[in-house]
């Protein structure tokens, strides 16, 4: 069998994904694509990247999608990660919805181990100082990953796009490559355990003004991932925003939300 | 004194103006004309070296991928087709042009550089990716759009400051600023600079009217541009940072591009961004 696809297949590839999770694969990627493929297709006895496309395609294959979406997934995380959105957040987003208001309500809907719930507390306090315009809630399915976000303890390669200075101001070295969030970043946000599929869980967590939730959708199928769009839409206060990840789109979905350009980032606004 | 309406009274009698290169002026009265030969391109285009240069670069870059480093002009121009070589002379006639510039506080000349080449490349990708065929003159027209604001830099740059300022304070845009101060603006200089030069009505189309498309007389290849100039912006690159955030659906040129190509029931708008920040960078690695 081949170790890569030609373009062609790598074209229909990705449009397949684009359709079943919007998300959209980039060509950059291509290498990750084919070498996790590569030992899928030989589970499945096939023989090359074309008949896999068939199979997927096929009736045959349900139960496929998830081990696709799993295979091309990339499960990492770490502070300022696609920067031009957290920049986005910062600079255009916060100040238009603090014409509205004197306090924003943010919400990290799937915020995993905390690296992005603090990464917002720390653009923010980069603008406004220590007492930030916002009150962030940070929730996650797993319990677990709550509890190492309440621990702030991280390594190296999370705090890999951190200034030294940043660093020095946000965290407490515990041990050599080894970092704490300081308590003042911690206070700032309250973490909860969601499931972004339990209507009455959200229905509880109140008005927001800005929603992250990136790289999550990918993970619910086309009923529920719709559901929750839903759902954040009427959660979100007017003109609130709504932050996919950096190539993940909703256009597949029927929204009422307006998508917004911003400087190399894109991000969903609800009519004012 | 209105400066501005001074500059653009007495443009063509101003004596250091900058001059269109006479071999940038050839090369597009030949990429233009449908029964040209490659043989007289070629001869033109030998009296440039700077040119010359900029052709083989391109056509030994890892893009066009071949297995033998090509040195003869005849065979580079015949791979890259007229519209690549006009591409790559607009290219050089606005760094020539911008690099005789002097040095400004404000104006800064690099960003401009990378914002007009910025501009055409994004003009190019959106043109291949919505499969409208303009024969270059997006990429052309993207590159050269904002030449007024060089006239201003180099004949009024007081002016420039006040218009700056005055954008600034009012959070108002840089035409808006220009029209308020001095009741004329960028786009009505390059246009008068582009007729002293000679150049093809749809380049003049497009420096005159790219910031409202639906008065110009190609108003498909003026929209492009126009939409390129916003997307550059969104990008993250250039001078300006008028558009830190805006909605493609609610902007004037996108509705004349999806009503005119017909599209609006099939294209789907994040699909085209992503395509569009990939190849940008694809593209990027060509010009820059």
């Amino acid at each position: 069998m081949q170790d890569s696809m030609n373009s062609q297949t790598f074209e229909a590839l990705r449009s397949f994904i684009y359709e079943q999770s919007g998300i959209f694969f980039e060509k950059s990627k291509e290498y990750l694509l084919s070498s996790r493929l590569k030992k899928r297709i030989r589970e499945l006895n096939l023989n090359s990247f074309e008949e896999y496309i068939a199979y997927l395609k096929s009736t045959s294959s349900r139960g496929e999608l998830p081990k696709l979406f799993d295979a091309i997934t990339i499960n990492e995380t770490y502070f300022f990660r696609h920067i031009n959105q957290i920049n986005a957040f910062r600079d255009i987003i916060m100040p238009d919805v603090l014409k509205r208001k004197r306090t924003a309500n943010i919400w990290s809907a799937a915020s995993s181990t905390g690296e992005e719930p603090y990464t917002l507390i720390i653009a923010l306090m980069e603008k406004y100082g220590q007492a930030i315009p916002a009150k962030i809630l940070a929730s996650d399915i797993s319990q677990e990953a709550l509890n190492k976000a309440k621990d702030g303890v991280y390594n190296e390669y999370s705090l890999k796009e951190l200034s030294v200075d940043t660093k020095y101001k946000f965290f407490d070295t515990i041990k050599p490559g080894s970092y704490k969030i300081k308590d003042l970043i911690k206070n700032k946000c309250i973490f909860r355990n969601i499931n972004l599929n339990n209507h009455t869980e959200l229905n509880r967590i109140g008005k927001m003004d800005v929603i992250f939730c990136r790289n999550v959708l990918i993970y619910f199928n086309k009923e529920s991932r719709q559901k929750v769009i839903d759902k954040m839409y009427d959660i979100l206060n007017p003109g609130g925003y709504l932050v996919l990840g950096a190539t993940e789109s909703i256009s597949r979905l029927n929204t009422k939300f307006k998508l917004c350009h911003f400087k190399k980032a894109l991000a969903y606004q609800k009519e004012i | 004194m209105n400066k501005l309406k001074d500059i653009y009274n007495n443009l063509d009698k101003i004596e250091d103006l900058p001059a269109f290169p006479g071999v940038a002026f050839e090369v597009l009265r030949i990429t233009r004309d449908d029964n040209a030969q490659i043989s007289s391109l070629e001869k033109i285009i030998r009296k440039d070296p700077n040119i010359v240069s900029q052709i083989l670069k391109i056509v030994n870059s890892p893009f066009y991928n071949l297995s033998r480093e090509v040195s003869s002009l005849n065979y580079a121009i015949n791979l890259l087709g007229f519209v690549e070589v006009e591409n790559l002379v607009m290219v050089s006639v606005m760094l020539s042009t911008v690099k005789s510039l002097p040095v400004h506080k404000r104006f800064n000349r690099d960003k401009f550089l990378e914002h007009s080449f910025g501009c055409g490349i994004t003009a190019k990708t959106i043109a291949n990716i919505l499969n409208i065929n303009f024969l270059g003159a997006e990429f052309s027209g993207g590159v050269i759009h904002d030449i007024g604001k060089v006239l201003i830099d180099l004949y009024a740059p007081e002016a420039l400051d006040s218009i700056l300022e005055n954008a600034y304070t009012k959070n108002i845009s840089f035409i808006d600023s220009e029209n308020e101060l001095y009741g004329i603006n960028h786009t009505q200089l390059g246009e008068k600079l582009l007729s002293i030069w000679g150049l093809p009505k749809d380049m003049l189309d497009v420096v005159r009217h790219h910031h409202n498309p639906k008065h110009a007389d190609n108003d498909v290849l003026v929209s492009v541009v126009h939409v390129a100039d916003l997307l550059t912006y969104s990008e993250g690159i250039g001078f300006g940072g008028n558009y830190a955030k805006f909605t493609l659906e609610d902007d004037e040129g996108w509705k004349i591009l999806l009503d005119k190509i017909n599209m609006s029931k099939t294209l789907d708008l994040e699909m085209f961004t992503f395509r569009l920040y990939e190849d940008i960078k694809e593209q990027k690695k060509l010009y820059l």
